[in-house]
C-alpha cells in the first residue's frame, strides 16, 4: 500500500506518458486510468479513427500490464475467447489452453460485432475475474481488466449488448473529435514520423507495474468517504429508477461503482477523502449504459446523458452551506 | 427718436444727480485711486481657452463680428483676433464651438417683443476648466444642498476607509480570534444559533460564524464564513448558488482568476472539514475566516469603489473637455474673461441659475439680454431693489413700466460710448468702444410715479446708452444692450475699467451674479424637470410600453426557476411521435400490417356471419352494410389479410402463408397504397360500428 500522495504521483505519471502519445484526450485518459484502478472495466464508444485501440495500447505499455487483444467478429466462439479443453493424444488427457482472456489488459475491439452468446464469454471474466471450462473455475491473473471498444454508427452485422454485459462495465466513455488545433499537432506528430502502429518506438517508458497497480488499488480503501458522499451516491442513483423517462434505472452496482471511481479520483487529486466534485464528474460514464428509457423517450431523441444531467441538477449535494 | 430723451428733464437729472453722487461717494472703490484693469485682462485672455485670442481660424458668428471694426488698436492683447475678423463671419449654429453656447445672445428681436425663451436642453457644466479664486460659475446650491452633498461624499470616502482598513488588517491576519469575533449580544452567546431558514445576510453570516467560532463550534462557524462567501459571490453576480451545485462547481463559475484561485483555497479548506477526516479546529476556522473575509470585503469595497468613482466622475470637472469651457463663456460674446477679471479685483462672482424670483440678500445681479423675466419677476426684482439690491439690466427686453424706458429698434452706428459729463465716476478714458447697436428711449405715455431718480451714465453721440436710477434703498442701471459685459469688450480700451469702477461703486458686500438665458430654467422636482425637457411624451409612451410589457411577462417576484417538467403527455402526442418514426422508418407497411390486423378483429366482432369462418362471408355483410359490391369489400379484405400476414413474425406465420409469401411479390410498395388500404378499413369500420375514435388524428396525421 502506498500514501495517498505516492498515489497521485503515480497517478500523474502514468497520465503523462500516455499524453505524450494521446493528444487532446486528457478526459478520457483520465476516466479510464480511474476506472482501471478502481477495479472496473471500461466501455469506449466512438466512430473509428478516434483512437480508441491506441488509447488501449498505450495504456498497456505504460502500465507494464500484459496485453492481449480480440477482434470480435460475428463468427467468433466463447472458446476463442476463454480457452477449451484440447485432446493430447500423448498424453491421452484433455489439457486446458488459455484463451486471450488470460492476460491482465484485454482490449475487446469492436465487442458488439460478436453474436450474444460470446459476449456472453466475458461475463464471468469481468465480473469474477475467473473462467469457469468443463466444471474447472480458473482465476485470471491480477491486475485484470477489460477495456472494450464499439462504433455506435454502424448497425449492420452488430449486437447490441445485452442489459448484463453492459452492467459489468464499471464506465462508459465517449470518444469525441479532437479539437482544429489537437488535430494539427497530430498532423505534425505524424509528419515527423510517429507511427501508431510501432508506439515502442515512440520511447513510451513503463512508469508502472503490475504490482503498482495492486498497490494503488488497496490504497483507496484508504480514501474516506463521509456519510453525505453515501447519501449523494445514494439519491443520483435512486433518482435514475425514478426519472420519468427511464425504464430501468440503475442497479446497485452502479451505485458501487460510483463509489469506487470517486475515491479513485479522489486519490489522483491527492485527496484522502471524496467530495461531491468527484461524484458528480463520473456520474455521467457510471450511468448512461445503465439506463433504459422509454420508447418514447428515445423517439423524441432523449439521451441517457440528457436524463443524468436532470438527474445530477435536481440531487442535492450534501453540506452545501448556503442552501 | 434718437435724442437725449432722458435729458431733457433738468429736475430729474439734478436729483439723481446728487442721488448717485452721494452713492458713490459711500463707495470706497470710487474714492480709492482707479486701479487699472489692463494687465488683468491681458492675464486672463492670455490664456489658451479663451480661442478666439489664440487661434487664426476661429470661426466669429456675426454678432462676434461685429466687434472686429472696434477692436482694431487691441491686436497686442489678442494677437490672433484680427485675423479671425479677416474671415466671414459663420452662422450661429455652424462650426464646433456652436453645439450649446449659452452664453451667446440670442438672435436679434424686434424692440418692445418679448425676449424668447431659451431652448429647454440640459444645462452644461458651468465651471470653468480652472477657476481663479473667487470666482465660481458653478449652478448655485443651496446651504443644506451644499451640505448635504459634502456630506455623502465624506460618507462614502469613511465607509471606503473603513472597509478598506478591515479588509487589509483581517487579511493580515494580525487580529487575534476573541478581538476578530463581533461581541454577540449575550443572549445570542447563550443560546446555540438556531437552524431556521436559510441566511441570506452576509453580515449576518460573518456574525454567526465569529460567535460560533467563539463559542468552539468551528464545524459551524466554517459553514458560516462558507456560506457568507458563496452568499456575496452570488449577489455580485458572480456565482448562482444552487442546491445541485457542488463546490468546484462555483470555482468553475467563477471569471475573475485571482478571485476563482482564493475561492479554491477556501473550498479545499472547507472540503478538509467537510469530507475529510480533519476535525474542525480553531487553526481550520481561522485559515476559512482569513481567506473569506478579504474576498467578502473586496467584493463590497470594489462596489462601492466603481459607485463612488462614478459619482465623483460624473461630479467633478475631472474629464470634462476643455471645450466645455468655452461652452460656458470662452467665446467673445462670453462672460467668463470678465468674471475673471472682477475676481482679480475682489469681487465674488457667481452664474446665477436660480431662479430671479427667489432673490434675496445684499448684492448685485447683472441680468444679460437672454434673461427671461416675466411681470411678475420684474415685480420682484424692483421690490428686492427697493430693499436695497443692486440691479444692473443689461439690453433685457422689454424692460418693466416702471422704470419709464424702453429699448430703441434702431442699431446706431456710433462705437464710442462717452460717459456722461455729470456722472463722479473717476475713470482713466472718457470713451467707451462697443459695436453699433441700440439705446435707451424714454417710454412714451408711461406715468411717472416718482419712484425712480435717473440720470444718464453713458451716451452713444447724443442718445443714451446706459442709465443710473435709484430705488428705495437699491440701485438700477440699465444698459441698452449687454454687449460691455462680455469677453469682447474687455478688449476695448476703456471698457474694463468702466465695469469695474461701475460695480465698485455699489455699496455693500462684492458679491455679483449674472444671469443668462438659463436662469431660473432649472426645475424645482424631477417631473419638472422632465417636462421642461419635452420628455414627457417619451417617457409617458415608455411607460405604457413597460406596462404592455409587464402585463404580457408578468414580473418575476423571486428566482427565475425552470418550468415544472410536463409528467403527462397527451395521447395525441405518442400518436403523432410514433407516426412520425414509422414514418422515419419507411415502416408504412408494419403499420398498415398491425392496423389491419385489428381492423379485421373488430368487423369479426362486429358483423354477424351466420356461423361461417372466412373472409367471404364478413365481406358479403360488410357489402350488404356499405352498399358496395362484395368483390370490392373482398379485394380489401385480401389485401389487409395479406397485410396482416406480411407483418406478423416468422414464427407466427403459418408454412402456408409463408410458403405463399416466398413465391408472391410485395403487394404494395407505395405509402399512398398502404394509406389509402387503411381508409377503406376505416370506413368499414365505420360503417359497422361506432366511428372509430382515432379517425379525425389519423386523417390529421398520416403514419407515413
Amino acid at each position: 500500500m502506498m500514501s495517498i500522495p505516492d498515489y497521485r504521483d503515480r497517478f500523474e505519471s502514468i497520465q503523462k506518458e500516455a499524453a505524450r502519445v494521446l493528444l487532446g484526450q486528457d478526459d478520457l485518459v483520465l476516466h479510464t486510468l480511474v476506472a482501471v484502478l478502481a477495479g472496473g472495466h471500461v466501455l469506449i464508444e466512438g466512430v473509428p479513427g478516434l483512437g480508441k485501440t491506441l488509447l488501449v495500447r498505450t495504456l498497456s505499455h505504460v502500465l507494464g500490464a500484459t496485453f492481449k487483444r480480440i477482434q470480435f467478429t460475428p463468427d467468433l466462439m466463447p472458446s476463442d475467447v476463454t480457452g477449451g479443453n484440447v485432446f493430447n493424444q500423448k498424453e491421452d488427457r484433455f489439457v486446458f489452453h488459455e484463451g486471450p482472456l488470460f492476460t491482465q489488459l484485454l482490449l475487446a475491439d469492436e465487442i458488439n460485432r460478436a453474436p450474444a452468446k460470446t459476449q456472453s464469454s466475458l461475463l464471468e471474466a469481468m465480473q469474477d475475474l475467473a473462467v469457469s471450462s468443463d466444471g474447472v473455475t480458473r482465476a485470471l491473473p491480477d491486475p485484470f481488466f477489460v477495456l472494450a471498444t464499439q462504433n455506435p454508427i454502424e448497425s449492420q452485422g452488430t449486437y447490441p449488448l445485452p442489459e448484463a454485459q453492459l452492467d459489468r462495465f464499471l464506465l462508459k466513455l465517449n470518444v469525441v473529435h479532437p479539437t482544429a488545433e489537437v488535430e494539427k499537432q497530430i498532423l505534425r506528430n505524424h509528419a515527423q514520423g510517429f507511427n501508431a502502429a510501432r508506439l515502442e518506438d515512440c520511447g513510451l517508458t513503463r512508469v508502472a507495474t503490475a504490482e503498482d497497480l495492486r498497490a494503488m488499488r488497496r490504497t483507496l480503501t484508504t480514501v474516506r468517504v463521509d456519510e453525505g458522499i453515501i447519501d449523494y451516491i445514494t439519491d443520483i442513483v435512486g433518482r435514475s429508477r425514478a426519472h420519468r423517462s427511464v425504464y430501468l434505472g440503475a442497479s446497485p452496482r452502479a451505485s458501487i461503482g460510483l463509489l469506487s471511481v470517486a475515491r479513485a479520483l479522489a486519490a489522483s487529486e491527492g485527496r484522502e477523502f471524496v467530495i461531491p466534485d468527484d461524484v458528480k464528474a463520473l456520474a455521467p460514464a457510471v450511468l448512461r449504459h445503465r439506463l433504459i428509457l422509454h420508447p418514447d423517450a428515445e423517439i423524441e431523441g432523449i439521451s441517457a446523458d440528457d436524463c443524468v444531467a436532470d438527474i445530477l441538477r435536481e440531487a442535492k449535494v450534501p453540506k452545501t452551506a448556503a442552501s | 427718436m434718437v435724442n437725449r430723451a432722458l435729458s431733457s428733464s433738468p429736475g430729474r437729472h439734478a436729483v439723481s444727480a446728487a442721488l448717485v453722487l452721494a452713492a458713490l461717494a459711500c463707495s470706497s472703490g470710487l474714492l480709492a485711486a482707479p486701479s487699472d484693469p489692463g494687465p488683468a485682462v491681458r492675464a486672463v485672455l492670455s490664456d489658451e481657452r479663451y480661442r478666439f485670442c489664440h487661434e487664426a481660424d476661429y470661426p466669429l458668428s456675426a454678432d462676434e463680428h461685429a466687434w472686429c471694426p472696434v477692436l482694431t488698436e487691441s491686436s497686442d492683447v489678442c494677437p490672433s483676433l484680427a485675423r479671425a475678423c479677416a474671415a466671414p463671419p459663420v452662422a450661429a449654429s455652424a462650426g464646433p464651438r456652436t453645439p450649446h453656447r449659452p452664453d451667446e445672445k440670442p438672435p436679434e428681436t424686434k424692440p418692445e417683443e418679448p425676449t424668447a425663451p431659451p431652448p429647454q436642453q440640459p444645462q452644461g457644466d458651468a465651471r470653468p476648466h480652472s477657476e481663479p479664486d473667487g470666482v465660481s460659475v458653478a449652478p448655485s446650491l443651496s446651504l443644506a444642498s451644499q451640505v448635504l452633498f459634502i456630506g455623502v461624499i465624506v460618507a462614502f470616502l469613511f465607509v471606503v476607509g473603513r472597509a478598506l482598513a478591515r479588509s487589509f488588517f483581517r487579511g493580515a491576519g494580525s487580529e487575534p480570534l476573541p478581538d476578530d469575533a463581533a461581541p454577540a449580544p449575550a443572549a445570542e452567546a447563550a443560546a446555540p444559533i438556531a437552524r431556521g431558514p436559510v441566511e441570506t445576510d452576509v453580515d449576518r453570516l460573518l456574525a454567526r460564524a465569529r460567535a460560533a467560532g467563539a463559542r468552539g463550534e468551528y464545524a459551524r462557524a466554517i459553514d458560516d464564513a462558507y456560506a457568507a462567501l458563496l452568499r456575496r459571490l452570488d449577489a455580485d453576480g458572480a456565482i448562482d448558488i444552487h442546491p445541485s451545485r457542488t463546490n468546484g462547481d462555483y470555482v468553475r463559475q467563477l471569471r475573475d482568476r485571482a478571485v476563482r484561485g482564493a475561492m479554491r483555497e477556501v473550498v479545499r479548506e472547507v472540503e478538509q472539514v467537510q469530507f475529510g477526516a480533519t476535525a474542525p479546529s480553531e487553526r481550520a476556522f481561522r485559515a476559512v475566516l482569513d481567506r473569506v473575509v478579504p474576498l467578502v470585503s473586496r467584493a463590497l469595497v470594489l462596489a462601492l469603489f466603481c459607485l463612488g468613482a462614478s459619482a465623483v466622475v460624473s461630479c467633478s470637472p475631472l474629464g470634462v473637455e476643455s471645450t466645455r469651457t468655452e461652452a460656458v463663456g470662452a467665446s467673445p460674446s462670453g462672460s467668463q474673461a470678465l468674471f475673471e477679471v472682477l475676481a482679480k479685483h475682489g469681487f465674488r462672482v457667481e452664474r446665477r441659475t436660480a431662479p430671479l424670483y427667489t432673490l434675496t440678500g445684499a448684492k448685485t445681479v447683472v441680468l444679460r439680454a437672454a434673461t427671461p423675466i416675466d411681470a411678475t419677476t420684474w415685480a420682484h426684482l424692483l421690490a428686492w431693489v427697493d430693499t436695497g439690491g443692486r440691479l444692473v439690466i443689461a439690453g433685457v427686453r422689454p424692460l418693466p413700466p416702471q422704470l419709464h424706458l424702453a429699448i430703441g429698434a434702431t442699431t446706431l452706428p456710433g462705437t464710442v460710448l462717452t460717459i456722461d459729463e455729470e456722472t463722479s465716476l473717476v475713470h482713466d478714458n472718457a470713451e467707451l468702444h462697443v459695436p453699433p447697436g441700440p439705446v435707451l428711449l424714454d417710454a412714451e405715455g408711461s406715468a411717472d410715479d416718482g419712484s425712480s431718480a435717473s440720470r444718464p451714465l453713458l451716451l452713444r453721440g447724443d442718445a443714451t446708452y446706459a442709465v443710473s436710477l435709484t430705488r428705495g434703498a437699491g440701485r438700477l442701471v440699465v444698459f441698452a444692450d449687454d454687449r460691455l459685459f462680455t469677453n469682447a469688450a474687455l478688449l476695448a480700451p476703456g471698457n474694463a475699467g468702466f465695469v469695474v469702477q461701475l460695480l465698485q461703486s455699489f455699496p455693500g458686500p462684492r458679491e455679483i451674479e449674472l444671469t443668462d438665458g438659463w436662469t431660473g430654467v432649472g426645475a424645482s422636482t424631477p417631473f419638472a424637470a422632465v417636462e421642461h425637457a419635452n420628455l414627457l411624451p417619451m417617457i409617458a409612451q415608455l411607460f405604457a410600453l413597460l406596462s404592455l410589457l409587464y402585463l404580457w411577462k408578468g414580473t418575476p417576484f423571486a428566482r427565475l426557476r425552470d418550468p415544472p417538467a410536463e409528467t403527462r403527455r397527451a395521447f395525441a402526442d405518442h400518436a403523432r411521435a410514433l407516426g412520425l418514426a414509422y414514418g422515419r422508418a419507411r415502416a408504412s407497411k408494419h403499420v398498415l400490417g398491425l392496423y389491419a390486423s385489428w381492423a379485421l378483429d373488430r368487423l369479426r366482432e362486429r358483423v354477424q356471419r351466420g356461423g361461417r369462418q372466412g373472409l367471404l362471408p364478413l365481406a358479403e355483410a360488410i357489402a350488404a352494410r356499405t352498399g358496395r359490391s362484395e368483390a370490392d369489400v373482398m379485394r380489401v379484405l385480401v389485401e389487409a389479410s395479406g397485410a396482416r400476414e406480411d407483418a406478423a413474425p416468422l414464427s407466427t406465420r403459418s408454412p402456408r402463408s409463408t410458403r405463399f409469401d416466398a413465391e408472391k411479390k410485395p403487394i404494395r410498395d407505395e405509402h399512398a397504397a398502404d394509406l389509402a388500404l387503411m381508409h377503406e378499413l376505416e370506413g368499414f369500420l365505420g360503417a359497422t360500428g361506432r366511428r372509430h375514435p382515432a379517425r379525425r388524428s389519423s386523417k390529421e396525421n398520416p403514419p407515413a
